[in-house]
């Protein structure tokens, strides 16, 4: 198996010289800082030579003090090796520029484009840099930055330039500095991101064509995005996807957060999947601090984990199938009430239902009450019973059939190349799951399964779910046997205070790779934390997999995502 | 197939899920672990507001209380819970040094305006102090308060005592010195 030293062993034979820093932090993390000039070639090598072809994200720190910004391009393998190499690139903080890595990896873009609005950070060769998150107003203000005091604020105050639209509303711009042109962070002409007539003008080539908007408010996820489908009768010739309705800041918010007050911020990333939201950002402090959780506290966390993932799914599926044929598929309610079971089995521990703040660094924050065991294996097995009687249901409708068998088809290279990860990458026959490729917690003791399908359309996502539940099942069932007794807290100091560092922890979420890349340095509050989160690799691979389905299979493809906006956002 | 169907909505049909809640009359069952409005032992209150420096969203106050208790000290403040921004998460529950705050299973908070779910002391308290007690607490506050002063008083005669024998002593050391 290969670990991150031959990783390291092969980047230095091949390119002498280019590597300047490295730190190995274990068999499966390698941190390396690389000559800017050499990235892509790096990148290249990597994804060719040693099979590095899940490009997980990219984040920026804004390092102050060194007068520095710092981009980590994450690399993973999708099940080749479990080396996760994270490669910096440091960039004077005056003249900012990284070389782009969009033509290596197709959904580096994205993540390079939220990188430029935040820090003001010049992808070269990059295709479009418009903001995503952010309105055009924004841009130019940098917010990520250290040195940001607020909009429209002090540091860029003198640049600001109001104007006054035809509807009446006012309109600023923030002029670049003599710097930012220079070094190519702001053009002068910046191509602005289009409005829905100036799209329609630009885009539309034939008479018979138009386009259709779908959102920002639509049935189709609980979350607003927009959807614009250059259609041709009932064909979908492109689509154009607009994120950031809901951006919460939640990123910048925990950086004015302690480690132990950013936990409840974290819930609300995704409320479907709050306790592995609040795994993630304690595991990364933890790995930080370099402490073991106790192993109660282990079991504790997955059992929880597991029942968040069950509910999710059952939520997801049960929403999903209503959406898609009104009253027809009725389980909706049914999913609602097995899920209302499973939640109650939560709360008794967590005392919420929904935003559960449970974890805490270095464990958990209550034991099991009396009589959970009890409980959560009755409830699981109602679920059990009923998640195989609609599996039976959905098999033998024909109705049901029709309108997903072949719907949205990902083949493996495609969903691998858009960066997906969880149930739909799983679809297309690619078993790749952070529980077996990055092992946390208790989860290498466990016996389970990885699910998966060859199909890849819009019926196997859906399989994919509900085996996933009936496998969560299993897990659960296990741990509730095996649970030791002992402490559920490491001692750890109120005031938590990791040593300066770096870490990149990562789950599996409900809908898939859930990372955070997290940056310390001593004091009681993060200096960057940075959420890779699923459902953004799902959004951006949306309109190239809509091209050429049917408006009424938008539905069908987009829902069966199981998309959550708000981690979108963030 | 669509017999199939049927018969599993039959089915369900038959064993008589009980789907519909009477909400406001019956409630449902909660645990004890439910993170609800909190509750405030007045009599084991420190006032050290641990809870309001560990809120995320800073929706603790600390505020002074008729009710309090008197024997501490008068000026000791207790935590007013502004509802409007409380999300719940138990924070300051788990960070209180005496466990004097809690969370109850009530969950039911609604008013006309933004004022009307702000929680004062008063509101949260259990445990007050009844008006006898409290003038009970009171009498005994004066009276530490007294005994407290007579000691001061006590201590301060005795330090200008030790302090003018101190000095004589001083001046006889000078003396011996002036011997020498």
């Amino acid at each position: 198996m290969t670990t991150a030293n031959d990783v390291l062993d092969a980047l230095q034979s091949a390119f002498p010289g280019a590597i300047q820093e490295f730190r190995v932090e274990s068999d499966n993390r390698l941190w390396a800082t690389v000559d800017p000039n050499k990235i892509v070639e790096i990148c290249k090598f990597l994804r060719d030579e040693e099979d590095f072809d899940h490009y997980s994200g990219a984040a920026g720190v804004d390092k102050i003090d060194e007068d520095l910004f710092e981009v980590t391009e994450i690399l993973a393998s999708h099940g080749a090796h479990p080396v996760v190499a994270l490669l910096k690139v440091k960039t004077p903080r005056d003249t900012p520029s990284v070389k782009s890595l969009t033509g290596l990896f197709w959904n580096a873009d994205w993540y390079e484009r939220e990188i430029w609005e935040m820090f003001g950070i010049n992808f070269e060769d990059h295709p479009g840099l418009y903001p995503l998150l952010l309105v055009d107003d924004l841009v130019g203000s940098w917010p990520w930055r250290k040195d940001f005091k607020g909009y429209p604020d002090y540091n860029t105050n003198e640049r600001v330039l109001e104007k006054i639209n035809p509807d009446g509303y006012a309109e600023y711009k923030i002029s670049p500095t003599e710097a930012e042109i220079e070094a190519g962070t702001v053009p002068e002409t910046r191509p602005e991101y289009p409005t829905f007539r100036e799209r329609e003008i630009m885009e539309l080539e034939t008479e018979s064509e138009m386009i259709l908007h779908m959102g920002p408010q639509h049935a189709i996820v609980p979350g607003p995005f927009m959807l614009d489908l250059r259609v041709d009768g009932e064909r979908v010739k492109k689509a154009y996807l607009d994120v950031g309705y809901i951006h919460k800041g939640i990123e910048k918010i925990l950086e004015n957060r302690t480690y132990i007050q950013g936990i409840p911020i974290t819930d609300r990333m995704c409320y479907l999947a709050s306790l592995s939201n609040n795994e993630v950002f304690c595991g990364a402090a933890e790995r930080i601090m370099g402490i073991e959780v106790p192993e109660r506290a282990q079991y504790i966390r997955v059992i929880l984990e597991e029942l968040s993932r069950i509910q999710s799914h059952l939520l997801g599926t049960g929403e999903f199938l209503s959406l898609l044929g009104g009253a027809t598929f009725s389980p909706f309610q049914w999913m609602i009430l097995d899920r209302e079971e499973i939640i109650s089995c939560i709360e008794s521990v967590t005392g919420a239902r929904i935003n559960h703040s449970f974890v805490r660094q270095g464990g958990v924050r209550n034991d099991l009450p009396d009589g959970f065991a009890e409980m959560t294996r009755s409830a699981l097995k109602t679920v059990v019973d009923k998640t195989n009687e609609y599996k039976e249901l959905l098999l033998s409708d024909n109705i049901y059939r029709k309108r997903m068998e072949g719907i949205g088809i990902l083949s493996p290279e495609e969903a691998r190349r858009f960066g997906l990860s969880g149930p739909p990458l799983r679809a297309s026959d690619t078993p790749y799951d952070m529980r077996r490729e990055d092992p946390i917690l208790v989860y290498p003791d466990l016996d389970f399964n990885v699910i998966s399908r060859k199909e890849g359309d819009s019926k196997a996502r859906v399989e994919v779910r509900l085996d996933e539940i009936i496998e969560s099942c299993h897990i659960v069932e296990q741990c509730l046997d095996q649970i030791p007794g002992g402490p559920i807290r490491e001692k750890v100091s109120k005031k938590i205070k990791p040593a300066p560092g770096e870490a990149y922890y990562r789950v599996e979420d409900p809908r898939g790779e859930m990372g955070i890349f997290l940056v310390s340095d001593g004091s009681d509050k993060p200096v960057k934390v940075k959420v890779r989160g699923p459902v953004y690799a799902y959004m951006q691979a949306l309109p190239p997999l809509l091209e050429g389905a049917y408006v009424a299979d938008v539905v069908a493809i987009a829902g069966s995502m199981d998309a959550c906006t708000s981690e979108v956002d963030r | 197939m669509v017999v199939k169907n049927f018969q599993l909505t039959l089915k369900h049909a038959i064993h008589g899920i009980e789907v519909t809640r009477l909400y406001p009359e019956v409630i449902m069952d909660l645990p004890a672990a439910e993170r609800g409005i909190h509750q405030l032992d007045v009599r084991t209150c420190i006032g050290c507001g641990a809870c309001a420096r560990i809120c995320p969203n800073s929706c603790i106050e600390q505020v002074s209380y008729k009710y309090g208790n008197p024997l501490k000290n008068k000026k000791m403040k207790f935590p007013q819970i502004d509802y409007g921004r409380c999300m719940f998460c138990g924070l300051c529950v788990d960070d209180c040094p005496t466990g004097c705050l809690t969370m109850t299973r009530e969950f039911q908070i609604a008013g006309w305006n933004r004022n009307d779910i702000i929680f004062g002391p008063d509101d949260i308290a259990v445990g007050k102090y009844s008006d006898e007690e409290a003038a009970k607490l009171a009498e005994e506050a004066r009276i530490a308060a007294e005994e407290k002063k007579k000691k001061k008083a006590a201590a301060a005669k005795a330090k200008k005592a030790k302090a003018e024998a101190a000095k004589k002593g001083d001046e006889g050391s000078g003396e011996k010195k002036k011997e020498e």
